[in-house]
C-alpha cells in the first residue's frame, strides 16, 4: 500500500509499504494491505514500518490515521 | 569651498559603512524569507490531509465553532521584534485602528477589546494605546519551530473555552508575492473551516518562485486540491476509533494550532520580505550620497590646490 506520513515540518515518509504498526488511543494496530477504510488517533510511541527490505521506525507523539479507499494510508503526525 | 576636505571624508566613511550593513542585511533578510516560505511549504501536505480529514468526520458536531454572544474580543497582532523593516509593522498599527473604529461591536459600551502581542513591535503599541494586553509572545521573528506556535494557540482556545472572550481575531500581514503584502484581518475563533481553508490556499504566493506550486501539488493522490466543505463525496464509510466525537475533539485543536502556525509563518515571510526592500532602498540611496559625496571630495581638494597654487603665483608676482 501507498502510505504517507505528513507533519507540520514536512513530509517524513513517503512511499510503498506492506504494513504498519502504530499506537492509537484506543490500543495498538497494525495495518495491513488493503485495510477496511479507518480513521483513528495515534498515542505517545513508535511507529514501526515495514517494508519489502527491512523494518524502519519513526518516533510517534501523536497524531492521526486515515487509511483511506484506493490502499492509500496517511498519517498526520505532532 | 563649503564644507572642509575633513569633514566630507569622514561623511563619506560614514555613509560607506552604512551601505555595506545595510546590504548585508539585505542579503540576510532575503534568505530569511525563503526560509519562511519554505517551512510554510512544508506543511501544506500536512494541512491539506488535516483539512480532508476533518471534511469527512464533519457530519458530528464541531468544537469551537460555537457562536456566542460577543462581549469581549480578543485581538492577535502579529508584528516583528526588531525595526528596520519598511512600514511592515506601522501597517499593522494602522489596520488595527481601523479594525477598533469600523468594527460590528466597537460602538457597544458593554463589549470590550482585549489584545494579544505577538511580536515587541506590537507590544509598543499596545502600550502605546493603553490597551488591556492579555499575553504576549516573542521570537517567533526568524526559524519558528510548529512547538514555538502551539503555545500560542494553546493561550487562544484556552481563553476561548474559558469564556474569557467570544471572538478571535488576528491581525498580520499576508504574504502576496515577494514585493506586496497586505495586512488581513482574520477570524481564528470561533471556527470557520472554510476560513482556514483559506489560510492553507493561501499558501502560495500569486506570482514568483512558488506560484506554480498548486499545480504540483493537486496531482498528488490522496491530497488532492482542496474542495469546499460539502461538495466530498462521501462515498467510504470510515471505522472510527475511539468515536467520532473524540477524534474530532482532538483533530480540531490542531488545526486551530495549524492555522497560528501558518499565520506566523506568513508574517515572518513578510517582515523579512518588507526589510529586504527596505534594506535595499537604504543601499541604493547609500550608494547615490557616496557618489555624490565623492564628487563634492574631489571637488573640494582641487579648489583647495587651485587655490594653493594661485597663492604661490601671487606671491612670485609680489616678489
Amino acid at each position: 500500500m501507498k502510505l504517507s506520513i505528513y507533519s507540520l515540518k514536512g513530509v517524513e515518509f513517503e512511499g510503498e509499504t506492506k504494513g504498519i504498526n502504530v499506537k492509537t488511543t484506543a490500543g495498538e494496530i497494525t495495518v495491513l494491505d488493503h485495510h477496511l477504510p479507518i480513521i483513528s488517533v495515534l498515542a505517545k510511541g513508535k511507529a514501526v514500518i515495514f517494508n519489502a527490505s527491512g523494518k524502519q521506525e519513526i518516533n510517534i507523539n501523536g497524531g492521526f490515521l486515515e487509511m483511506a479507499e484506493g490502499n492509500h494510508l496517511s498519517l498526520l503526525i505532532d | 569651498m563649503a564644507e572642509s576636505l575633513q569633514n566630507i571624508k569622514s561623511r563619506l566613511r560614514a555613509v560607506k559603512n552604512t551601505g555595506k550593513i545595510t546590504k548585508a542585511m539585505e542579503v540576510v533578510a532575503a534568505t530569511k524569507m525563503r526560509k519562511s516560505q519554505e517551512a510554510a511549504f512544508a506543511s501544506r501536505p500536512y494541512s491539506l490531509s488535516a483539512l480532508e480529514l476533518l471534511r469527512k468526520i464533519s457530519d458530528n458536531k464541531i468544537p469551537f465553532t460555537d457562536i456566542r454572544e460577543v462581549k469581549r474580543t480578543l485581538v492577535v497582532l502579529v508584528s516583528s521584534d526588531r525595526g528596520l523593516a519598511g512600514s511592515f509593522n506601522a501597517q499593522i498599527a494602522r489596520a488595527t485602528d481601523k479594525l477598533l473604529l469600523g468594527d460590528q461591536y466597537a460602538k457597544n459600551q458593554e463589549h470590550k477589546f482585549l489584545f494579544l502581542a505577538v511580536g515587541k513591535k506590537s507590544e509598543s503599541y499596545i502600550h502605546k494605546n493603553k490597551f488591556e494586553l492579555a499575553e504576549k509572545f516573542y521570537g517567533f521573528g526568524d526559524f519558528v519551530e510548529p512547538d514555538e506556535t502551539i503555545l500560542l494557540a494553546e493561550f487562544i482556545m484556552r481563553g476561548f473555552a474559558e469564556n474569557k472572550y467570544d471572538r478571535v481575531l488576528a491581525v498580520s500581514t499576508h504574504f502576496r508575492t515577494a514585493l506586496t503584502q497586505d495586512v488581513v484581518v482574520r477570524q481564528i475563533l470561533p471556527l470557520d473551516v472554510e476560513k482556514i481553508s483559506e489560510t492553507v490556499r493561501e499558501i502560495v504566493p500569486e506570482s514568483g518562485r512558488y506560484s506554480n506550486l498548486e499545480a504540483a501539488r493537486s496531482s498528488t493522490p490522496g491530497v488532492g486540491g482542496l474542495q469546499t466543505p460539502g461538495v466530498f463525496p462521501r462515498a467510504t464509510e470510515y471505522i472510527m476509533e475511539p468515536k467520532p466525537e473524540e477524534v474530532l475533539n482532538t483533530l480540531v485543536p490542531h488545526l486551530i494550532r495549524m492555522q497560528v502556525y501558518h499565520l506566523v509563518l506568513e508574517a515572518n515571510a513578510s517582515e523579512h520580505s518588507a526589510r529586504r526592500v527596505a534594506m535595499k532602498n537604504a543601499s541604493d540611496n547609500a550608494d547615490e550620497i557616496s557618489s555624490e559625496l565623492f564628487i563634492a571630495y574631489n571637488k573640494a581638494r582641487q579648489s583647495a590646490i587651485t587655490g594653493e597654487i594661485i597663492e604661490i603665483i601671487s606671491t612670485q608676482n609680489a616678489l
